[in-house]
């Protein structure tokens, strides 16, 4: 997979207050992602045979065939179109099955894309699904969801390695100062650990702070093949290493609430990319809430199992540490639409094109990806390097 | 019902487990061919895909893996009963049941042996949980 693929252009859309400005749909939304990505990369949308497309708007209007959807809105015919959904970490697997597909020959531009606008439609809540097959056995208990299950692991977590909330808080802490820089974060004042723990708990041991935003969004990227590449407008980023994994559905199944299947993708990503996790300069994590960033942390080998409480104190992920973490401000203080994957791949590409403003960081030639969907039910992990 | 718990819509893999509930059993599927315990209830074990499985019953004790205290909801029936328990079991035989814990939420540890309550509503009958020492004097 080495310097075979790579991405080769981002695009995004403007936010208010976690709102699309303008009223636009999901559609449109994508639309607007999707032109600035193309322009970007140096291509046009005759040129892309690849779609990767996924979300939850297809529904009650054109329904699950959102791949077919968004070709027949942008005008696209491709010949090859994945609509995983494994939840926010679907962007991230995304990637993987972009890198195979135009490795193995069946396109050679895909387009990424992804739009949401949750927040306008006041669609989220945290009533759980409707208790029909395994959600019989969850939904009618209370558990609060997504937030329930995050919540479960997060208080074994603690119990096992002797962490507490004020850990917890830390991870927040460093990740909102990077929104601080970020003019596009939907929250930018400076939070402190108390402020955190002052938060009104929803879900012991989370607190509001503790919480991803819910916002609308989109976004979109382009892959090609290093021989394409070499004609677009971007150096490429290339897909170094790639891997995904699963786990469970339902809570009751996850074996081991403080082991998460980015363990098993990661091991995948390094092994393929032929690097070792502390040859990382950056990293771009899933920050649904923030025990998914302290296990992730564990699980790409960061620091070992059980020390990812201390790995976030004295700002060491913040603006200046020496390890950032989330550099535009994450799902907890930039923007979360639902599925947030896609953002993580955007920012790293920006950070990787030296186009990060202020929030610039200083070394930014190999990063990492790394999505998780559902309730620690998903995991997909892309390394990411320039030359 | 309005405000009324939200109830499991019962299959063809689950019809055995709220049947029992109601006669008073908790029981779940056991794989005849490599032993394993199953939860939650289907056809197929997940271990060695054997389908020949054989339900058993449990003795519905055990104790708390982890909890989470819940202080929203947006379902009508669990929005009155804040703040409330929701934990992982771990029941006998490897069995992890996610469950509602009937308890003053202070009281909560990782550890805490409970044991089922079986809970009437809405025309069935729910395996909720509560501290073992509110059925069994165990000073």
């Amino acid at each position: 997979m080495e310097r075979r693929v790579a991405i080769v252009g981002v695009g995004d859309v403007e936010l208010e207050k976690g709102y699309v400005v303008g009223g636009l749909t999901e559609l449109e939304i994508q639309a607007v992602a999707a032109k600035r990505a193309l322009e970007d990369a140096g291509l046009t949308h005759r040129d892309v045979d690849g779609l990767f497309v996924t979300g939850d708007w297809g529904l009650p209007g054109p329904g699950l065939m959102m791949g077919v959807a968004v070709s027949d809105y942008l005008g696209l015919y491709p010949r090859y179109v994945d609509t995983s959904n494994i939840g926010g970490a679907a962007f991230e697997a995304m990637v993987g099955h972009a890198a195979a597909a135009i490795h193995a020959g069946y396109c050679q531009v895909a387009l990424i894309c992804y739009g949401s606008i949750q927040k306008s439609r006041k669609s989220r809540n945290l009533a759980g699904r409707p208790p029909v097959l395994m959600q019989q056995f969850e939904t009618p208990f209370g558990l609060p969801s997504p937030i329930g299950g995050y919540a479960l692991a997060a208080t074994r977590y603690l119990h096992e390695f002797g962490a507490r909330e004020e850990d917890l808080a830390e991870v927040a802490v460093n990740i909102r100062r990077w929104a601080e820089l970020n003019p596009q974060a939907t929250l930018r004042t400076p939070i402190t650990v108390e402020d955190v723990l002052n938060s009104p708990m929803i879900c012991s041991p989370l607190h509001l702070l503790d919480c991803c935003l819910v916002t609308d969004g989109g976004g979109a990227i382009v892959l090609t093949s290093a021989e394409r590449a070499r004609d677009c407008r971007n150096r490429p980023i290339w897909i170094l290493g790639y891997g995904e994994a699963y786990d469970h559905i339902v809570m009751a199944s996850m074996h081991d609430l403080t082991h998460p299947p980015a363990y098993a993708a990661s091991v995948q990503a390094f092994s393929r990319a032929g690097i070792r996790p502390e040859d990382l300069e950056f990293a771009e994590i899933y920050d649904s809430f923030t025990i998914t960033v302290m296990l992730t942390v564990e699980a790409l080998g960061l620091c070992e199992k059980g020390q990812g409480w201390e790995f976030f104190h004295n700002g060491r992920t913040a603006p200046g540490g020496e390890f950032p973490i989330n550099t535009n401000g994450g799902g907890l203080a930039y923007a979360h639409p639902g599925m947030y994957g896609i953002f993580l791949l955007i920012e790293a590409a920006r950070q990787m094109w030296r186009r990060g403003g202020v929030r610039q960081i200083p070394k930014a030639s190999l990063g990492v990806t790394a999505g998780t969907g559902g309730s620690l039910s998903s995991s997909a992990v892309v390394l990411l390097g320039v030359d | 019902m309005a405000n009324g718990r939200r109830v499991p819509v019962v299959d063809h893999d689950s019809q055995n487990f709220w049947d029992h509930l109601r006669q008073g059993r908790l029981s779940i599927p056991r794989c005849s061919a490599c032993g394993l315990y199953i939860y939650y209830p289907r056809s197929i074990c997940p271990r060695c895909f054997s389908n020949v499985l054989t339900w058993v019953e449990l003795s519905g004790k055990g104790t708390v893996y982890s909890y989470t205290v819940c202080y929203r909801s947006s379902d009508e029936y669990w929005a009155t009963k804040l703040p409330y328990v929701v934990a992982l079991i771990e029941v006998e035989n490897n069995v992890r049941m996610l469950s509602y814990i009937d308890v003053e939420p202070s009281r909560m540890y990782i550890g805490m042996p409970v044991i089922i309550r079986f809970t009437p509503a809405e025309g069935t009958v729910f395996p909720d949980f509560v501290p073992i020492s509110d059925v069994f004097n165990v000073e």
